[in-house]
């Protein structure tokens, strides 16, 4: 009997968060957009390519982190869409429902006529509520791994928001009609971190010890990159941490192992020489 | 504020298929509860409405005939499932001990553990439909999209689900049929099964800006439009016990009902 509880004390030791990984959670991600609504459009981006990219790989993640046992959680990782197709607001919700999901992240980018609006932003249904202490990691995470200017944690009456019956949240990766904000939106490697930073945010949520799983990303990777890249004139001079240079390939995004163990590295750096050069700037609101 | 001014027209659907002979229109439509209050449905004796909050969150009873709100269960997500069983009591979900589990509530607001359900007749899994066939085995149906939230019709015969881009289907258990309607969310059928009310939303990826009701005749294959309104944003529609009436939200926590006339 001691030895057994010495045993359990060692592993809850070795493994932080092994506990709680015990139970599996299913997580909707929410691509906004799609088909024939392309979201936010500007420079050479549009809103409904970049936001699934990051879902998909935010998907490729939680997979990873389930198959990847030396920690992090157990998922149950949805997506309302998988492609470029339309799907109403009323489905999505529905979607997630009937999943019974745990939790809801809807992962959008903002677009404004005033190219000057810039920064990132988070979206809850009501203060003081679960979705809020989501909302406010998500928030934190993406604005330690992509240094734009904090616009806040906020609430909105958003459809998917107030229709889903889970805790929700909507994320606001950056702004496509900015130029300094497209930079990172276009940038594989910065979407990656991006969906690691959701990552961190939904373990941290359920009590987990941050753990980016030491798996290589799935073999649709490249496929994720291509959507995104169809839209982009120049791509490889712009994507200047992960494009032309690993590979070569025309799409300009590193796939599999070498990008994952770059962009962690890429992101450890990344976090202390991003300065916050708009910091002092007020967001011009939404664009919708 | 009532909604009878309001115009209530019968149309054909964009598939075209719509004739005059069966078309119903909606009349004499007015609000019965103001407030927070989403997808209302008729309790059996035709009179009191199941209403659920914000979030689908809690559980409500709404007087029918404009009288007070009372709450019978303040479950998050209560509302996702919740119907009326026949002896008036109300089916929902909710999570007991860490996991979710079926549970009943009666109109004094006494809840309980649910008895073991039957074998369903539809179900989902890995966003697929499988509906039991006449032997009784689980056979999947649709292609081509992820499916969820199947729905029986009262008489079993036929279920509704949906595909997540492509809408509505009708599965007919006794002819294999499988019919398309196309966008639409919310379903629910008749009491005899003959009809399916169903909404249609737009939206601009954030907030839904627009939406209406309409009816599915499942005999005639014909969809009618009953609502054409700018103002007005209805939404989880529903039928009364009668077949004739039906109650539906507007999206801003108000509740409606109305009733269906037949154009000839």
């Amino acid at each position: 009997m001691l030895r057994s509880l010495s045993l359990a004390f060692l592993i809850t030791i070795a493994l932080p968060g092994a506990a709680a990984a015990q139970t599996t959670r299913t997580i909707v991600i929410d691509p906004g957009h799609g088909g024939s609504d392309p979201g936010g459009v500007g420079n050479g981006l549009q809103e409904k390519n970049i936001v699934l990219d990051v879902a998909t790989r935010f998907k490729q993640l939680l997979d990873a982190d389930t198959a990847d046992t030396s920690g992090g959680g157990r998922w149950v990782a949805l997506r309302t869409r998988t492609n470029d197709t339309f799907v109403s607001l009323s489905a999505r919700a529905s979607f997630a429902n009937a999943q019974g999901a745990d939790r809801f992240m809807s992962i959008h980018a903002n677009a404004f006529g005033d190219p000057a609006a810039h920064g990132t932003e988070t979206f809850s249904f009501a203060e003081g509520s679960t979705g809020a202490a989501l909302r406010n990691l998500v928030q934190q995470e993406m604005i330690a791994a992509w240094g734009l200017t904090n616009r806040g944690n906020k609430t909105a009456n958003f459809a998917v928001l107030r229709e889903t019956a889970m805790p929700a949240v909507l994320h606001e990766l950056a702004f496509v009609t900015n130029a300094t904000d497209a930079n990172k939106l276009r940038s594989a490697t910065e979407r990656q971190k991006a969906a690691q930073a959701h990552l961190r945010a939904i373990q941290r949520h359920f009590g987990i010890t941050p753990h980016i799983p030491l798996q290589a990303l799935g073999a649709d990777d490249q496929a994720a990159d291509d959507v995104v890249d169809d839209d982009i004139d120049g791509a490889d001079q712009l994507d200047e941490d992960g494009g032309c240079a690993a590979g070569g390939s025309s799409s300009g995004a590193p796939g599999g192992l070498a990008l994952f163990l770059a962009s962690i590295l890429i992101g450890a750096g990344g976090r202390a020489r991003r300065s916050r050069a708009r910091s002092g700037r007020s967001g011009r609101g939404r664009a919708r | 504020m009532s909604k009878t001014h309001l115009l209530m027209v019968a149309l054909a659907a964009s598939t075209g298929l719509a004739g005059m002979a069966h078309a119903e229109r909606l009349i004499d439509v007015s609000q019965v509860q103001r407030g927070s209050y989403y997808a209302p449905r008729f309790a059996p004796d035709g009179r009191d409405l199941l209403v659920t909050g914000p979030k689908l969150s809690g559980l409500y009873l709404v007087d029918g005939n404009g009288g007070a709100v009372r709450r019978l269960a303040d479950d998050a997500g209560a509302g996702v499932a919740a119907r009326w069983n026949r002896d008036g009591t109300v089916g929902f979900r909710a999570v007991r001990a860490g996991a979710r589990r079926a549970m009943i509530v009666d109109r004094d607001g006494r809840v309980r553990s649910a008895p073991a359900e039957a074998a369903p007749i539809a179900l989902a899994q890995n966003e697929r439909i499988y509906v039991r066939d006449r032997a009784g085995e689980l056979v999947p149906v649709g292609t081509g999209d992820r499916f969820f939230s199947p729905e029986p019709s009262p008489d079993g015969d036929r279920v509704v689900f949906q595909g997540l881009s492509t809408g509505l289907y009708i599965y007919t258990r006794s002819t294999g049929d499988l019919v398309q309607l196309g966008a639409g969310t919310a379903p629910s059928w008749s009491p005899d099964g003959s009809r399916l009310l169903f909404e249609l939303t737009e939206d601009d990826g954030h907030e839904i800006v627009a939406s209406d009701l309409y009816l599915y005749d499942v005999r005639a294959r014909r969809t009618h439009r009953l609502t054409a309104t700018s103002a007005t944003v209805e939404r989880r529609p529903s039928f009364a016990p009668d077949g004739r009436r039906i109650a539906f939200d507007d999206d801003t926590g108000g509740i409606y009902v109305g009733r269906l006339e037949e154009v000839r």
